[in-house]
């Protein structure tokens, strides 16, 4: 048994989320996306493939934790012979399998498609930016799974969601308000530390934030199973 | 020395803001024994199994699995549990909820079907859990306590919504699992089945433990029904002086189901015309009312 996650597990939450009529639409939607566009290096982090991108994280990260937690299954999986560490890294290994998945077949129909009209030029290039265009999108996966371990329900997405309209207007709204006090260049710093960055840019991959990222990823994972250690498990009567 | 309780707990404490659920509660389960809690609802009993199992942190006290954490892998391998109205991922069929805890208990597969056919579940099995009956949704969740063979069986409300065949499977695998030494706590509201299958009661009230009860130590009652009461009431008075009759029925202490038939016969021989004769358990019921109910 892996002490990291537990295999058992992530192969149950990618079945029972990925085959979820939302996750497999969604993924639907975005091979469509791919079958009439062409793959780019920021295919994943920009327009209408990232929306939905994003949108199927919020899906499968929504009371991923809490969810089990509140129908009393995973008091029954906890009594097992295995780690509450071990059981969190499975619900997210799990799901970050769905959304590794989605994005590879729609990246492939969208080769395939692409190829087809003779729009791609067979580099490998494309391939090694695949993964690096997923890694924001799991991070948010796991930031949803650490906010779940405290939270109730799909709470957990809606307060993601508040939290980035939130320090959007923020960021946008803050220094048009309070002209004097000159916040625009200190919330533009601070806007490349709310959250996992995009590492692909025009000119290719950025280190510093693809590191950025891979810090982000493994941070909120640890603090979600901080966090569900500190939890109860045992279901509330109502 | 002594091998180490099955379940130890000492002291447990545990409260929702103000309301004190359980309150320095202190019990053992010891190996081949089952051990039954009764108390009205709210009386604290499943949160006294949750927190043995720390699927609740304790405000106070410790609960000890085979003298180890409850939280240490090794005694968890050990151990079952089926809670009341136990809930499963809807979409998930019954059989392959049972596969994934084989995979997670690292044991092969084939037990969960096996324990499919001996709890009934074969037709349930292929459906998803969302469909199931209250009863069926029971025996799977007993299923699932039973996959890895447990050394230590807690169960809450086992029998409720099952048909009388469901409440004689789960007797039978009790009583069999008993055999082989495991202990079981058993929360139930059944009377009847406590007194039936139990070696011990626990008494609990308020969170608190009132009293405990040795089921199989205690003396049983022999209860005749007489046609002509009143014509041998002297008879039998001198007879038994021990014994008592009422209504029509005379009542007296035996040690177990081999000292009846003399009683029956010696009825018989003092002229009693008997209509019913039966064995009465440990008086759980009236104990309940007194201890529980504040009845005298």
């Amino acid at each position: 048994m892996n002490r990291l996650f537990s295999w058992p597990i992530a192969r149950q939450t990618a079945r029972e989320r990925g085959l979820a009529p939302p996750a497999l639409a969604i993924t639907l939607v975005l091979v469509l996306l791919a079958a009439g566009g062409r793959p780019s290096p920021g295919t994943w982090s920009g327009g209408a493939s990232a929306f939905w991108l994003a949108l199927l994280v919020l899906v499968l990260g929504a009371g991923l934790l809490s969810s089990e937690v509140e129908s009393g299954h995973a008091q029954l999986v906890l009594l097992r012979p295995i780690t509450r560490a071990a059981w969190v890294g499975g619900r997210l290994f799990g799901s970050a399998l769905v959304v590794c998945l989605a994005g590879a077949i729609a990246w492939a129909v969208g080769l395939v498609a692409a190829g087809a009209r003779g729009g791609f030029d067979g580099s490998p290039a494309w391939f090694t930016l695949l993964p690096i265009g997923l890694l924001p999108h799991l991070g948010w996966l796991a930031t949803l799974a650490a906010i779940s371990a405290v939270t109730r329900g799909w709470s957990n997405a809606a307060l993601l969601v508040a939290l980035r309209f939130g320090w959007f207007f923020g960021r946008n709204a803050l220094p048009l308000a309070l002209p004097r006090w000159n916040l625009g260049p200190w919330l533009l710093a601070a806007d490349r530390y709310f959250g996992p960055q995009d590492a692909v840019d025009a000119e290719g991959i950025v280190p510093s934030l693809l590191f950025w990222d891979v810090l982000w990823f493994l941070g909120a994972w640890l603090l979600a199973v901080l966090l569900f250690n500190q939890r109860e498990l045992a279901r509330r009567r109502p | 020395m002594t091998a180490a309780p099955a379940l130890e707990a000492r002291g447990l404490r545990k409260a929702y803001g103000t309301l004190l659920a359980v309150d320095d509660l202190s019990f053992e389960v010891a190996p081949g024994e089952i051990v039954g809690i009764l108390g009205p609802n709210g009386a604290g009993k499943t949160t006294a199994l949750q927190l043995a199992l720390r699927l609740l942190h304790p405000d106070a006290g410790e609960a000890r699995l085979f003298g180890l954490d409850p939280e240490d892998l090794a005694a968890r391998r050990r151990v079952g549990y089926a809670p009341d109205g136990a809930h499963f991922p809807p979409r998930m069929t019954g059989q392959a909820l049972l596969e994934l805890h084989c995979d997670l208990l690292a044991i092969p597969r084939s037990r969960a079907i096996a324990l499919i056919g001996q709890l009934g579940l074969e037709e349930p099995a292929r459906r998803p859990t969302g469909t199931y009956s209250r009863g069926q949704v029971q025996r799977l969740g007993l299923a699932q306590a039973l996959l890895g063979e447990p050394d230590l069986l807690l169960l809450d409300e086992p029998t409720a919504g099952l048909d009388p065949m469901g409440v004689a499977r789960i007797r039978a695998v009790l009583v069999e699992l008993r055999g082989r030494g495991a202990a079981i706590l058993l929360n139930s509201h059944l009377l009847s089945e406590v007194e039936r299958v139990c070696d011990r009661v626990l008494f609990v009230k308020g969170g608190r433990l009132l009293r405990t009860h040795d089921v199989r130590g205690s003396m049983r009652h022999a209860e005749v029904r007489l046609a002509n009461a009143p014509a041998v009431a002297a008879r039998i008075a001198q007879a038994f002086p021990q014994g008592t009759l009422e209504g029509g029925r005379f009542r007296i202490a035996i040690s177990g189901e081999e000292a009846m038939p003399a009683v029956v016969r010696e009825l018989v021989a003092l002229g009693g015309e008997i209509v019913e004769a039966a064995i009465k358990g440990a008086e759980l019921e009236e104990l309940y009312l007194q201890l529980v109910e504040g009845r005298a």
